[in-house]
Order: C-alpha cells, then structure tokens, then sequence
C-alpha cells in the first residue's frame, strides 16, 4: 500500500468516527433488514455480542439493550453469534423477523480473559498468581478515588485509610504486605505506563489486577518486587453507540470520634484532679457558677466545639458522561467526570474533573492504531492552619486537634465579636483558627496520552509487532497564605472577666508561601509477539524493549509582612527572608522484556519470563540486572484419568512458581556520584573578594546494587459442580535480600568519612497465603454470588545492622517488621505504699499510677533498659472479606464486609523509627479538653478500679511513657459498603431502548474493633486526625 | 507489502539500539564531581575548600583547647582566664595543671578526626584532578596547592602523635601507622611539590593564595620539628634569599602581624577575614574587658610575669624584677622601659590603650579577679595582671556587636629567621646563627649578642619564646625542644597585682595558678583516640598510652 493511501484511508476513518458520534450511525444503500436481541441465559441482554453471516466479514454487534439490526442484500442466512464467555451459536436468521437468540454461558469463568504484564492472557492457562477486579465491582459504590474502590476486593491486597480528608484520602495498598524495610510500594501502572491512579474517575476505569507472584511480575524486572498493580481503562466497543450517565450524591460523617467533655464536665472533671493530687480547684467557684448558669458578660459558657466545628455530615457529588461504541474499523470510548467533595470542617473542600478519549481504529487489514488522551485536574483547599496533608495529624496544631482539646467552658465569641480563648493550656480557638487563618491551596492537573501502533504481519501467522509511545505531563501547583489574628484570652484561674488580646499562636506576620512543579514521562515500548497453535502444542513469545524518562523541575518562594492581606501576591510583601528555591531531576529507565509460553494439550503448562532492566539509581557496574522466572501448572482435570473418576470438580489446575524480582529504591538518587556542593558561606578571601568554595559532600556508592527478591509460588484453582463453587488458594514464600540498610560507626576515623552510609546488608523474608472461595447460582430469576477470601502475609527480618550487644528483649532480629517499642504496663498501683515499694520510672508514682515490668531486674524502670516489643505492625497480617450478590428480577443487592486483624494500634503517637510522645489520647487534660472515656474510666480515690491512670490535669512523669497500656488490638470487622439497586431496562425491549438503573449505597456502615473511640486505621501518630468517611450515597446510572 | 515489513523492522530496530548514555543522565539539581573538574574555575572553586584549613589550625581557629590562641596558656607564658569548663580559656588551666585529662578517649588537643577529614578532602580532590582533562599547568598548580595543605595537615598530625598513618588516595581500608620518617618523607614532598610549582607572587586579584614562599616557610617551620636541620635551613634560606625583593621585616614590630596586602612584607602565609561574612572572635576573646560595656568578655588569654620578665630594657639591658617579687610594693613597675616587643604584646595597668589607659585593678574598668574566678569565669578581668595586645584591633569598638576581621599572620619572616637561627646551630653554623639571631634583635632596638654553645640555644629560645609570644608557637615549641617537663612541671605562674590607693597603687606579686603544672613525658607524643583503634585493629597505639 503507498504511503499516500494510507493517509487517505486514515482520514477516511477519522471521518467516519466524526460522523458516528454525530449521527449515531451511518445507513447504507441495502434493502433486507435482519434483526433481533441477545440475551444470556440469565435473560440479561448481552451487550457487544458479535452477529456475524457464516464465511464473511458481513455482521454487527449488538447494543447496550443486546439488540441489533443490519441490511443486507440476502433475505436468509446462516449466522455465528458469539460473545467472549459464552458458547457461539450458529442460527438461521431470516429478514424482516425479529429473531430472539439466547446464548449459553460457557463453563468456564465468564472472566475469561486477564490483564497481565504486557498482554492479556486466558485465565485458563494462566500460571502466575494474581487477582483481577472488574468495573462494575469498582463502581458498585460511589468512592471518590480508586484506591478506596479496591479495598477488600483484591485478595492479597492489604490496605490501610488512615485519613478521610478529601483529596488525601487514598488508601495504602501493599501486595501481600511488607518484605523490605525500605519502600514497600507497588509498582502502579496505567494502561501500561508508570501512572499515579490517585487522580482517575474510577467509571473509566475497566480493571485492577494486582501481579503477586514472581512469575506474573517478572517482566516488570529491577522494580517488580513489592508487587505490582495493572490499572486499566475501558475502552469502545463495536455497536451503536451507548450513552452512559452516573451520578450520585453522597452524604458522609466521621465514622468514629471520641465524645468530649462538655464546659460543665470539664470544670469539674479539672476541679476533682486537683482535689484527689492535693491541690487547690483551678477554677474558683464563682467560675464554676457562670459556666453552669450563664455568664453575664458572655465569656463562660458551654460549648461543643465538636458540634459547632464538625457537620454532622458533608455532601460529595460525583457526574460522568461517557459515550462508547464504534464499528469493526473504529471504536471509541469518551468520558466525562466532575467530583466535588465537601470536608466535615467548612472550608475543607476537593474537586476534580476526568476527561478521556480512548480510540482504537483499523487503519489496513494488518495495521491498527489506539490513541489514548486524558486529562484531570484537582483541586484541594483547606484553612491554613489546619496542616491535614498527608497524615496531617503528625502536627500537634492541626485543626482537627484544635477542635478536640479546645475550651468548652468558654463561648466562641465574646459580645464585642473576639474569638476567646484561654490562657489554661494552649491558647486556640478552632473557629478563629478556621476563618481567619488564612487558606491552603493544591491544585494539580495531568495529561496522559499514548498512541500505540498494532502490525500483524502478513509473512507469519501468530507474528505482530506494536510500538506505544506515551507522554504524560503533570502539573502541581500549592499556595499558602497565612494571616495573623488575635483572640481574646481570658485566666479562668482567677475568675477574672477581663480579657487580654493576645496574638494567635502561628505568629503575628502573614506568610505567602507558592510553588509550582511540573514532571514529565516519556515511555516507548516495542514488542514483537507470536502467538500460535500446533496441533495439541500452544506457544506463545514476546519480546518487549522498554525505555522511559522521567524528568521534573520545581520552583518556589515564600514571603513575608503584609501591610494588606486582602490580595495574596508576592509583589504586596515587604520580606523576602527566604530565597527561592528550585529542584529538578531525570530518572531514567531501559529494559528488555522476554517471555516464552508453552501449553501441550491444554494440560501442561510451563512459561519462562524475565526481564533485563537498567536503572540509573544504581552505579554503571551494577546498572543492569537479570530477573528470571519461571512457572509450571498441570490442569489436572484435563486428563483422561480424570473424567473417568467422575468427580464433581470440572476444573482443577495446580501451578508453581519461582522467580528473582528487583526494588531498586535507594536512599537518593545517583548515590553512586561523589556530590559537590557550593558553600553557603565564604570560604576565603581572595584579592579582597569573598570567595566560596565546592565541596564534596558524598561518598560515590559504587557497590550499591538493587534488592533481590526471590518468591516461591504455589497455586490451585478448582471448581466444582459447574461453577457453583469455585476456589482459589495461593501460597507464598518469598525471601527479600541485600536491602539497604544503613551503617555508621564501623569505620575509623582515619578514613575520613569516605565510606558508604547504606549498604545492602538487610534480609527479610515473608510467607502467606490467600484463599478465595466463590459460588455462584441462579434459581430462575434469582441469581446470587458470594464470594469469600482471605489474605495472610507474616513477615520477619532476618538480618539487619543492629549492635551485637543488645538484651535479646530488644532484638529485632527475627521479629517482624514495624513493631511497637516500650514498657510493659503491668495495671496501675492500688496503694501509694506498692508504688513506693515497686520500681518506678519517676519517684513521684502513687497509687493509681502505671506499674511497670522492671526487665533487666535492677530495682529501676529506665526507659532504654525495660523496653521490649510491646505491640504488632499497625499493618494487619490478615485481611479477609465477604462479599455477597444477589438479583432478583429487576432487583439487585450486594454488600461487602471486610475486616483486618493481627495488627496493633498505638494511642500515644508512634513515630515509625523514631520514638513515641505522649498524645490527647493517653494523657487526660493534655492541651486542653480530653475525651471523656480518659477522665471517666481513671482510676481515682473513688475509682480504684479505673482502667486508665490516675486521674490529673498536670503531667505526671511516670505514667507518660510508651507502654503496653496504650497499646490496642486493631483488628477490625466493617460492613463496608451495602448496595440496593432497581433496573428499569426491562421497561422497553426495543432496539435504542433506554435503561435506567437507581441504587442506594452505604459504606464504612459499621465498624466492630476492640477499641471503640478511635476508627481502628487511625494513624499511629494521632494528635488528632480526620477520620475515616461513612457515607450514604443515591445514585443513577442512565444508558441510552 | 514488503515495503511495510521494511517499516517494521526499521521501527523495531530501536530494539536493540544503544542506550549506555540514556541511562547515565547527569543531576540537574546537584552538583557532581564531573562539574567541579569542568573547567579550571571550577576546579579553582574545589580547591577553595582547603584555605579554611588555614584558619581553623591558625590562630584564630578553634582546632585545640577550642580555640588555638589558649595553646600559650598550657605553658609558662600565658594564663588563660576561665576555671570551668566553657569559660574563657578553661580548658587550657585545666589541661596545664592536669594532664590526666588527656585519654585514649578524649583529648582537646587531638586533631585527628577532622584532620583525616580534610586529607581525604585534599586526596579525592587530587585523584579527580588527575583524571581530568584540565590543562596539565592547571593540574600542577592546583595540584600544588593541594598538597600544600595536605602536608600541612599531616605536620600537625605528625607534630601531635610523632607518627601516623598515611593516606595519599582515598580509601576505607584500616591503615598502620608509617614510620616517623616515612611520614616526615610525606611532608617533605608534599611541602618540595607545594614551594616547586606554586607562583613566587601573586596578582592583586589572587592575593590570599598560596606562594612558594608560604610552603618553603612551613617547610622551613615543620622540618625543624623532624630535626631535619639541613631541609629546615634550607627553605628557610629560599625566603630569606628573597629579602628586600619581596619579603622585609617590618621595621615596627607593632605593624608586624598586618596583611601583606596593606604593605607588610613581613607577611609570607596569611588568611584574610572580611567582615561581616567572614569573621572571628579574636578581640571579643581577648581584649581587655573594659573593651566592652557589659564587662563580660574577654581577657582570656593574659601573659605571665614569667614572660614579662624575659624582655630587656627598650636599648637593651636586663631589668632587676627583685623588687617587685614581694608585696604592697608601692613603686610602679619598669613596664615603660621595656623594649618595643613589651609595648607591642602586653597591655598593663596605665599602659595608653584605645583612647584611655588600661586599668587593670581591682575594681577598675578593666579589672582584675583572684584565679580561679568566683563563678569560674573572669569576665574579662585580668588574673596576672595583664592583658594580650598583640593581634588585637585597637581601633574596633563594637566587639559585643562586631565580630573581628583583622589578618592573622600564619607565618612571618622573623619565625622563618628564627628557624634559620635554630637549624643553622644544630648543622655548627654558629656564626650564621647568630646573625640571624641578633637580626631580630635588631629590628626590636636590641644590641647584637655574642654566644655560642650551649649560650647560643639558650638565647635563640629565648628570643623566640618573645618574638613570638602569644602567636600558639610555644607550647609547641617547648614539646619540640623537648624542654616542657622541665619548663612546666612544679611551676605556678605569678602575676602582678594592682591595688588602687586613692590617687596611688601599690603592687603585690602573686601566684596566679591554683595547682602546679604538669607535663608528663608521654605528652611529647599524644595518643591515639580509641574511636580509630576499635575500629582500625592494624593501627596500634602510641608508646606508653
């Protein structure tokens, strides 16, 4: 074909695309019209089945109402109807008779078809061990991002939400848990590229699968060792175009929060601790009696700061308009999604929009093209001082925590309109803090686009070629601007009624700060695939090169003094202390993919992949690395010995796997280069001139290489009684070597510093297993699907750099990862005379205080001699869920339950490898209000049989300690999400009919753990955070 | 269609293209060592990095004692202020009356960590420099400079521990130490490499660079120490060849510790402050505490009677100090007769001192304290009764606010004509020796003196113990001259102080230190921190440690 044709043609395409979105669909100049409907056995219509005239390419495809209607010249004719996880028929249709066709589910799993590392593959033959979720399960209920969607329908996906702010409220996912002490991140890909997912809509998204194992991550090579997840995003379909509309509205609230005292409470609650610890009542009685009957100059009072703060619940709205369809030579799938999502804390907000056009276009017989475009842009505010990104809670001001401790004795605002506070602890009020602080803004805005190219070439059958190409672009933008006010204090202590006016706590100058980054990705991947039957013989090649960069520059200032804060620009500030500052940097990445698949007879099963990758984290000696696997897998139910016995299992298949993965993290990149860095400061003065200097601040690492992780699979799939039950069991074990850990102090000093600071000396293995047991059944016009899995992964390190000499109760050699550190809390004392006799921390213990665990048995509790693990990961070992489905008719119901246990929470904030601090949680009074389950559940003269501390409004030295007391099982049970739903598509059945679909859905709607103030994924570091969401959604779904 | 597998194959050849430099992306937020070797600016700016090595081992840097000028007060010429630690020069009294302080794990003269710092520094910086593609010049010059500092640093190592271990390129092995003469070897060829190949003169524009001169005055300084008298003469005789043309004593002893730059020719190593980004504490610590409104600061380093009493008449002549060695003495001290070097180094109650006289009684504005000072610390008044001149800036006003910028001289050619004198006597050139001897006589107003034998040591120590009094040679010096035990040990220093009688004072000599000072033979060789010998099992401890 000449180059001039192609074009021709291409354009040709494009305009039928054009006018096919336009017109819906294009008549033709034919007199005989076949047509008919589609349907499952179920009685659901079948969209996209294929109506095809036997021995031509003559057909169509049927419409989201599994209708179709196509002119022909023939009046009769035989023609094959077939649809991926059904059984083709082959039927007479004759013209102008509407002909009803009803097609047989296959045997086999309708999911038929899996998304693995660079293809697809038929689950039947598949050998890896991974877990796949579909779109309807992702958009079953209405969840701002993906990462929420995923949470318990992943076996072997272990998932913790530590935070529900809007915009920051993605999940943690790890595959099969942890086995680095570095990153334990999957790798997360888009349609095949190096992605973030945090901004999708989750209705365009088709599939997740998740790569566990060895073998089916192995192409993924130097990064594939922590697991790897395949998002993928739908695509058009052959058929009229189908129009689809979701929207929902969803309401949601705090599912957990302690209850606070109220201003009455709290004087007395404050007034007895000073009365049982011997001191006078901080609060005079005069105090006490304006808080309890009204204050005439307005200052005391009774608030709720909780109530006045927190809605009682905040609406998120989510719209997506998408348009699929496409005939043999176009397809195209577009979207259009808006959310917009409201915090529990007015001026708390998130909104996003989705854009996406994926086409795919046979341009010859040979060649094809798919050309993926989408955009997102999000937008995240918050009050400035408020401090909730990330975790946000790791900072004691955070509003969340302002709203917690703030004085409930005192009225917001006082009658000349000053926000009040109290100059008893921390001198906050959350509301002033909220309206008057000023604003914290992120946006950002990402594009990504591939175009891939498909050959097939004519010379060979089963041999294509496919070039990708794609660029993604990212944009972040933030802008803070802090404004300083004043509050009006008031010394309750001297029951005084006059205020001072005092700054606010953040300072008393406004701050601008902005930065701008952008980062850019180019990935180029080649493939060359073959793909063919012999006879009983299957064989399968890829070859894949891969090459991607990614690069990223910043730029930011700050300035400060503002004689005007109304306008928020750089050119109104009279300081500029801090000079800006930039950063870039490029990643780049080359490896070469190959895979081999040999199936005989559709019973035995082998497949050899590996990857050679180079990473530029790594020096030029250790650039490249090699990661092989290789599996193996007998479909035992395909042998002639098998059908003889007679069995109710139609399908049994037992795979093994081994292979060698890669985490290329490092602790910075090009550590293998000796750095130079300019002095900040004059180093001499030459010729009169102050000189600076360049100086090497690095060792050039050139013994650094990747982590190794080898993983040893074993894998059965059955099922039993034609799908009525099905099973999967994967077992695990998986041993992660040379991880980075870092070294000091083996070096002496005469070498000057010029020796590495990490090395690969850290071991970790990890073992586990994941279940999953499904049954499906339909009794007439009942259908119903339950689904149950469970996922366990234990970790232990086998090697790390910690001193020789360490007490074996510190060792954490062969213990598990991310493990809690303290005291042995061993109840409180009865008597002052026991805690005067038994060891201490601190000689001021009485009766009621904390008695700990004297370890190394010297009379004494000294903190870094009595430590011991004290508590489990905050990351459970195992997950499980419940999933359960039914339809009747119209009707539709699911829900899902899922849980997490073996795991630990800490009350008192637990700074990963850092150490620990008390927090308003273990420490009553701490800051200023205090749940009411730490005063009321404290032990006291009159409640010796409390369960938390003596009860004190001041720090008592000996009870602030880590200990066991503050540790809390995690383990939890959720009804995640329920869903009811009515379809209206049976209203009409003919062709372009319009389906409506209503459902209600709830999630996070009850959650069971054993500590019941706190939701039980509440960080480890909880000053006070924002919570988990439970929300109650309504939504539409329109198809037309 | 054969022309679309040809598309094919072409597209797919990229396949197996090369990719060695894709993959070896050069930082763009961070400087690499390729950058600093670029071009010779850079490398220029690299080797910058090595002249605060210049001031942190001078001394106005904070390499022993926390701070260099207390060095003098461990000896018989100087008593430093402060009697608890973190005050005024207390480490100094401590370490002089107690040398049990200095361990295998702790020693406030070692320098052996940051020393090895700077050396594997200079070692990286010379096998980059190699490898480079620079102009082969450039290498040497830059190349000189470098080992300039590095023989520097391994004199003072050297000058600590007697021997050491010697690292010329980088590494992480556990090294021996080397011999007394290998490592001397080392110092010598790096010092010969230094002298050969750096620049006679600088421009305007380079001053503040290494000279030859510079490395031939160390060399001349450090091989006096190795008692290699012949390699000492001999560089010394290089700068002294250059008199008139490029060096000159100055002929106001008082001008001779300013920058070459504002015209001393005396000046052969110097490091150069600039105020306010490149500053040091020198007359805060020092001064007078009637410098200062707050009367908190300074007098941390004060001469002794000890010293006072080795200066001749202004002329020449001995002083008869019998006198005053007694108390309620009503006669004021013959401090005005002294000679020039007196004037210029000592201020003492009456002397003429920014605008004012120096009051240093008790009571007065710049005061005076009993050692050790209530408190521990003397807040800036004097315990001998005098007060350092020398290196201060008598016309900077602020110290509380202002931080220093005078020059300090590292190396000056009356040290150089002293280290003549020295190793001209050890190779019997007693004649040459001497002249050297009464130059610097000389140039303070002195007659010329006439010895030789044992006459003729005695008086080159003497003149160099006042020459170069209160510039952190001495305590040096008197380990090299192996004359500290003999010196020190037993000795309480004296002072004088002043009593204010109405219009009139009278004057008491005092012993100023609260124990006797100690210096244990084993402290001619310092020992090795047990930080290296834990982990550097090949290196073995120093003798008796």
């Amino acid at each position: 074909m000449r180059k001039s044709k192609l074009f021709v043609h291409l354009w040709k395409q494009m305009l039928f695309l054009i006018v096919c979105v336009i017109q819906f669909s294009i008549a033709t100049a034919q007199t005989e019209v076949i047509s008919g409907k589609v349907t499952g056995n179920d009685g659901n219509p079948l969209t996209g089945a294929s109506v095809q005239l036997k021995g031509s390419k003559k057909g169509t495809i049927t419409d989201a109402n599994g209708a179709f209607v196509f002119k022909t010249s023939i009046s009769q004719g035989n023609f094959i109807i077939s649809m991926s996880g059904y059984k083709s028929q082959e039927v007479i249709i004759k013209a102008g008779m509407f002909a009803n066709i009803i097609l047989q589910e296959d045997a086999k799993d309708l999911q038929d078809v899996v998304v693995v590392g660079y293809g697809t593959q038929k689950k039947t033959s598949l050998l890896g061990s991974i877990s796949t979720v579909k779109a309807s399960d992702i958009t079953k209920v209405p969840s701002t991002n993906l990462s929420q969607a995923l949470v318990g329908k992943l076996p072997g996906l272990i998932t913790r939400q530590s935070s529900g702010l809007p915009g920051s409220d993605d999940v943690d996912l790890y595959v099969r848990g942890f086995s680095s002490l570095n990153s334990n991140s999957p790798l997360i890909l888009v349609d095949g590229v190096e992605r973030s997912f945090n901004n999708l809509d989750p209705s365009e998204i088709e599939s997740v699968t998740i790569l566990k194992d060895a073998a089916s991550a192995s192409v993924y090579g130097v990064r594939g060792a922590t697991g790897v997840i395949l998002v993928t995003t739908k695509r058009g379909k052959e058929g009229k175009p189908t129009f689809v509309y979701s929207g929902s509205v969803t309401s949601s609230s705090n599912t957990r929060m302690p209850q606070y005292l109220n201003g009455e409470e709290f004087v007395e609650w404050y007034n007895y601790a000073d009365e049982i610890n011997g001191r006078n009542h901080t609060f005079p009685d005069a105090v006490v009696n304006k808080i309890t009957n009204g204050d005439p100059d307005g200052i005391y009072g009774n608030t709720n700061w909780v109530n006045k703060l927190l809605k009682p619940s905040t609406l998120t709205s989510q719209h997506n308009l998408s348009v699929n369809g496409g005939n043999q030579n176009v397809k195209y799938f577009c979207s259009l999604g808006y959310l917009n999502q409201d915090g529990i804390v007015k001026g708390v907000s998130y909104s996003r929009y989705n854009l996406r056009t994926n086409l795919d276009a046979t341009i010859t017989k040979d060649f094809s093209i798919s050309l993926d475009v989408s955009a997102n842009t999000a937008d995240a505010k918050s009050p400035q001082i408020s401090n909730f990104s990330g975790n946000g809670n790791t900072v004691s001001i955070n509003l969340m925590n302002q709203i917690m401790v703030a004085h409930p004795y005192l009225n917001p605002i006082s009658v000349d309109g000053m926000y009040l506070t109290s100059s008893l602890q921390s001198g906050n009020n959350p509301l002033a803090a909220r309206d008057l602080s000023g604003y914290n803004n992120n946006d950002n805005t990402g594009l990504q686009n591939s175009l891939a190219l498909n050959y097939k070439a004519p010379f060979l059958k089963g041999l294509s070629f496919k070039v990708i190409g794609s660029y993604d672009k990212n944009f972040y933008h933030t802008k803070s601007f802090y404004k300083p006010y004043t509050l009006a204090t008031i010394d309750p202590t001297q029951g005084s009624s006059s205020t001072n006016e005092t700054a606010a706590p953040y300072g008393t100058v406004a701050i601008l700060s902005e930065s701008y980054t952008q980062s850019s990705r180019w990935t180029l991947q080649e493939y060359i695939r073959y793909g063919r039957d012999f006879n009983k013989h299957t064989v399968g090649a890829l070859v894949v090169a891969e090459q991607s960069s990614y690069k990223y520059s910043g730029l930011g200032a700050s300035a400060q003094n503002f004689d005007l804060t109304d306008l928020d620009q750089f050119g109104f500030a009279k300081e500029n202390p801090d000079r800006p500052y930039g950063s870039s940097g490029t990643t780049n990445r080359i490896g070469w993919v190959g895979r081999l698949n040999y199936v005989f007879d559709n019973r035995y099963l082998a497949e050899f992949s590996g990857r050679v990758d180079a990473s530029t984290n790594f020096p030029e000696n250790n650039r490249f690395g090699f990661f092989p696997s290789a599996s193996v897998g007998w479909r035992i139910s395909n042998e002639e010995f098998f059908s003889k016995l007679h069995s109710p299992i139609n399908d049994l298949k037992l795979t093994a796997s081994y292979g060698i993965l890669g985490n290329d993290v490092t602790g910075g990149s090009y550590e293998y280069l000796r750095f130079m860095t300019l002095t900040t400061r004059p180093v001499a003065n030459i010729g009169g001139i102050n000189v600076n200097g360049l100086l090497p601040t690095s060792y050039p690492n050139t013994e650094l290489t990747w982590e190794k992780a080898r993983t040893a699979n074993i894998g059965l799939t059955a099922e039993l009684w034609k799908g009525l039950l099905g099973i999967e069991f994967n077992g695990f074990y998986k041993v992660t070597t040379d991880i980075l850990t870092s070294v000091s102090n083996v070096y002496p000093p005469s070498v000057g510093g010029f020796f590495p600071t990490t090395v690969n000396s850290g071991k970790v293995d990890n073992r586990g297993f994941e279940l999953v047991v499904r049954h499906r059944n339909q009794i007439g016009k009942f259908n119903h699907i339950v689904v149950g899995s469970i996922s366990w992964a234990h970790n232990r390190i086998l090697n790390m750099d910690q001193s020789a000499g360490i007490p074996e109760y510190l060792r954490l050699i062969g213990r598990a990862m991310g493990l809690k550190i303290g005291l042995v809390a061993e109840g409180l004392f009865s008597t002052d005379i026991e805690a005067k006799a038994l060891p201490v921390v601190n000689t001021s213990a009485k009766a009621g205080d904390i008695r700990y665990k004297d370890l190394n048995g010297d009379g004494k509790i000294t903190y870094e001699q009595d430590v011991t693990v004290i508590g489990r990961s905050s990351l459970p070992e195992l997950n499980y869920s419940f999933a359960y489905e039914a339809g009747y008719k119209n009707f539709e119901a699911s829900f899902l339950i899922q849980g997490a246990a073996i795991c630990d929470n800490a009350l008192m904030g637990w700074y990963d490898g850092i150490g620990w601090d008390d927090t308003q949680f273990t420490r009553a009074f701490y800051g200023g209000n205090t749940p009411k389950y730490l005063v009321e559940n404290a032990w006291s003269p009159t409640n010796t049989s409390g369960k938390y501390p003596r009860l004190d409004n001041q720090w008592r030295p000996n009870n602030n300690w880590a200990s066991s007391m503050w540790i809390v099982n995690g383990a939890y049970v959720r009804l995640k999400n329920v869903q009811v739903a009515y379809n209206f598509s049976k209203w009409k059945s003919k062709p372009g009919a319009f389906s409506v679909k209503v459902y209600l859905a709830a999630m996070n709607v009850v959650t069971l753990s054993s500590f019941k103030y706190l939701d039980p994924e509440a960080p480890n570091v909880s000053n006070g955070y924002y919570p988990q969401q439970k929300t109650l959604s309504a939504g539409v779904r329109l198809s037309f | 269609m054969k022309k679309n597998v040809l598309y094919a194959i072409i597209l797919l050849s990229a396949l197996f293209a090369g990719c060695k430099k894709f993959v070896t992306p050069e930082p763009t937020d961070r400087y690499s060592e390729s950058t600093a070797f670029k071009s010779e600016a850079n490398a220029t700016l690299y080797a910058n990095s090595f002249y605060p090595i210049l001031n942190y081992y001078g001394l106005f840097g904070g390499a022993y004692l926390g701070g260099n000028m207390y060095t003098d007060g461990l000896t018989d010429i100087m008593k430093t202020g402060g009697s608890t630690i973190g005050s005024n020069g207390a480490v100094a009294n401590l370490y002089a009356t107690n040398p049990s302080l200095i361990t295998t794990d702790q020693n406030s003269l070692d320098i052996w960590t940051n020393g090895y710092y700077y050396i594997r520094l200079i070692n990286e910086f010379l096998q980059g420099l190699n490898n480079s593609k620079l102009d082969n010049t450039v290498k040497t010059r830059l190349t000189a400079e470098a080992r300039f500092f590095r023989g520097y640093l391994y004199f003072l190592l050297i000058r600590n521990h007697g021997s050491v271990i010697l690292i010329t390129e980088p590494t992480t092995a556990s090294l021996p130490r080397s011999t007394k003469d290998k490592c001397w070897d080392l110092v010598a060829a790096d010092l010969d490499f230094a002298a050969q190949n750096l620049p006679d003169k600088r421009t305007a524009a380079e001053a503040g660079r290494l000279t030859s001169g510079a490395a031939y005055g160390m060399k001349s300084r450090a091989m006096l120490y190795a008692e290699r008298w012949q390699s000492s003469l001999d560089a010394a005789a290089k700068i002294i060849s250059r008199i008139d043309g490029m060096y000159a004593l100055n002929a106001d002893y008082s001008k001779a510790f300013r920058s070459y730059v504002s015209g001393n020719k005396e000046s052969i190593l110097e490091f150069n402050y600039n105020y306010p980004q490149l500053v040091h504490n020198y007359d805060a610590i020092a001064s007078p505490g009637g410098d200062d409104a707050f009367f908190e600061y300074g007098g941390d380093v004060e001469p002794t009677q000890e010293l006072i009493e080795l200066y001749e008449k202004a002329g020449g002549g001995t002083v008869d100090w019998s006198n005053w060695h007694s108390t309620s003495v009503t006669t004021t001290p013959p401090w005005g007769t002294l000679e020039p070097r007196f004037q210029a180094t000592v201020l003492y109650n009456g002397a003429a001192w920014k605008g004012r006289m120096i009051q240093a009684y008790s009571g007065g504005k710049d005061g005076w304290v009993s050692y050790p000072p209530a408190g521990g610390t003397n807040k800036g008044a004097t315990v001998t009764g005098y007060y350092l001149k020398k290196y201060l800036d008598e016309t900077h006003s602020d110290l509380v606010n202002t931080r220093s910028s005078q020059t300090m001289v590292e190396i000056r050619l009356a040290e150089v004509i002293l280290n003549y004198a020295e190793a001209a006597y050890h190779l019997s050139k007693s004649t040459e020796s001497a002249i050297a001897v009464n130059t610097i006589r000389s140039r303070a107003g002195l007659p010329s003196f006439n010895a030789t034998g044992a006459a003729l040591l005695v008086q080159i120590k003497k003149e160099r113990t006042i020459e170069l009094a209160g510039e952190g040679h001495h305590y040096w010096d008197l380990r090299r001259w192996k004359d500290a035990e003999t010196t020190l040990t037993g000795l309480k220093v004296h002072g004088i102080k002043v009593n204010m009688l109405g219009s009139s004072y009278s004057y008491d000599y005092i012993i100023c230190d609260d124990a006797q000072r100690q210096f244990l033979k084993k402290m001619y060789a310092f020992p090795i921190l047990s930080s290296e010998l834990v982990n550097n099992t090949n290196c073995t401890q120093i003798e008796n440690w």
